[in-house]
Parts: structure tokens; C-alpha cells; sequence
């Protein structure tokens, strides 16, 4: 397992997705204990999709940071005056069926859910 | 994602094919900053080919039509597929930027 060798970054990119949701939580909860343990800063990535939603969980151990928080884009005023940037926020907060920042256990957690067959639309 | 660059009149036009997203979005940056360097104060980007921009990508459009607009020329966007015109639905670009239905309507606009 990549955490014996103590890097200073451990990046889980779908290191579930393999797994069927009850196999990737018995994966998921030991992982969790070895990073807390080990004090690994770690970023995490999984997805899952149940029915017809799918949901994208970004999980992080840096200082607290909402990136859900910051102020919405006014896509309503002239190109000149329009500042670029913060439209991935944008559209995740108005496209996607859940968007829910948690700080628990020293960790960011980002959690992304959206219906399949709704994603074209706003929520 | 590829980009094909061709002339109509006096507008270049960037045809753009695949996915515009954050790896994509610097070389497309790059582009279109060479093209201002070289004079150039017209370029249509034709979006017949895109699957799907990111908000990397939008990003780098949004800032293409700004840098343009300030060099007093001007961005304009041809053929948007429908997952393009959805995002660009959701930002607000349909009201703030240059939309064209054929690259050639774009250039003569």
C-alpha cells in the first residue's frame, strides 16, 4: 500500500471505482484510519453513481477552505466589466442537483451530486 | 482538443475540435495571444467540433473576447454545439459575447 512509503502528498484518485459501494467503504474506512494515523496530507476523489444520480466526493486534509463560499458571478453585466474566473463554482452551484462543502475531522469535504437525466438542466 | 486556424476576410477563424478543458484551455491561450502579437483583431471561434468546454475553457474564451475588445478588435463564436450553448447558457455568454450561426456569418458580422 503506497501510505508504508510515507509520501508527503497521497493522491486517491477513484481508488474505489473498481468496487461495488460496499467494497469501496471497507477500502475507504482503513484507508482513513492509516492517513489520520500517519498525518499523510492526502487528496481524495471518488464518485459513485446509485439510480440515476451520480455523486463526486473531493476530500482534502489542507487548511479549511470553502470553495463553495465565494462570491457568485454576476453574469448579467458587460464583457468589460465582467471579471474572469469563478465560473466552475458557478456552474456547479447552478447545474448540479447538490453542491455541500463539510469541514469535519480536520477535512474538506466537497460533495458533488447531480441526476443523470437532469444534468442539462438548472436546479 | 485540435485547433485549425483558417482566414475568411479579414477574420481568422479558430476551429476548434475535442474537449476545451483545463489542459486544452493554456494552449488555446497561447493561441490567441500569438495572434493578437501578430496583429491579428478578428478571430471567430468556430465550435462545430467542441464536445464540451469546461469553465477552464470558458474562462479562456471569456478572456479572449476581453483582451480582443480592448485591442479594439473583437471575438466572435460560430456553430455552438449543445452542450456548449447549455454552458454558455449558464455563464451568461449568450448575452455578452458575439454568437454566430456559421463561421462565415461570423466573419462578415
Amino acid at each position: 500500500m503506497a501510505t508504508w512509503l510515507k509520501p508527503e502528498l497521497l493522491l486517491l484518485d477513484e481508488h474505489t471505482s473498481a468496487l461495488d459501494p460496499k467494497s469501496g467503504d471497507q477500502v475507504i474506512t482503513p484507508s482513513d484510519e492509516v492517513i489520520v494515523r500517519d498525518k499523510l496530507t492526502t487528496l481524495m476523489v471518488t464518485h459513485s453513481s446509485v439510480s440515476d444520480r451520480i455523486r463526486v466526493v473531493i476530500t482534502d486534509d489542507a487548511p479549511a477552505y470553502d470553495p463553495l463560499a465565494r462570491e457568485e458571478v454576476d453574469t448579467s453585466i458587460p464583457l468589460e466589466d465582467r471579471a474572469i474566473g469563478g465560473l466552475g463554482v458557478h456552474l456547479v452551484k447552478n447545474h448540479m442537483n447538490v453542491s455541500l462543502y463539510e469541514r469535519i475531522d480536520g477535512k474538506n469535504i466537497l460533495t458533488i451530486e447531480g441526476r443523470l437525466n437532469a444534468i442539462d438542466r438548472p436546479v | 482538443m485540435e485547433i485549425n486556424e483558417s482566414q475568411i476576410n479579414a477574420s481568422t477563424v479558430l476551429t476548434l475540435t475535442g474537449r476545451l478543458d483545463g489542459l486544452a484551455s493554456p494552449v488555446l491561450d497561447q493561441k490567441v495571444d500569438s495572434l493578437l502579437a501578430a496583429g491579428i483583431r478578428s478571430i471567430v471561434f468556430d465550435c462545430s467540433g467542441l464536445a464540451y468546454a469546461s469553465s477552464a475553457g470558458l474562462r479562456s474564451f471569456l478572456a479572449a473576447a476581453k483582451k480582443l475588445k480592448s485591442a479594439g478588435g473583437r471575438a466572435s463564436f460560430a456553430t455552438l454545439t449543445p452542450a456548449v450553448h447549455k454552458v454558455f447558457e449558464l455563464s451568461g455568454f449568450l448575452t455578452v459575447l458575439a454568437i454566430y450561426p456559421t463561421a462565415a456569418s461570423a466573419a462578415n458580422g
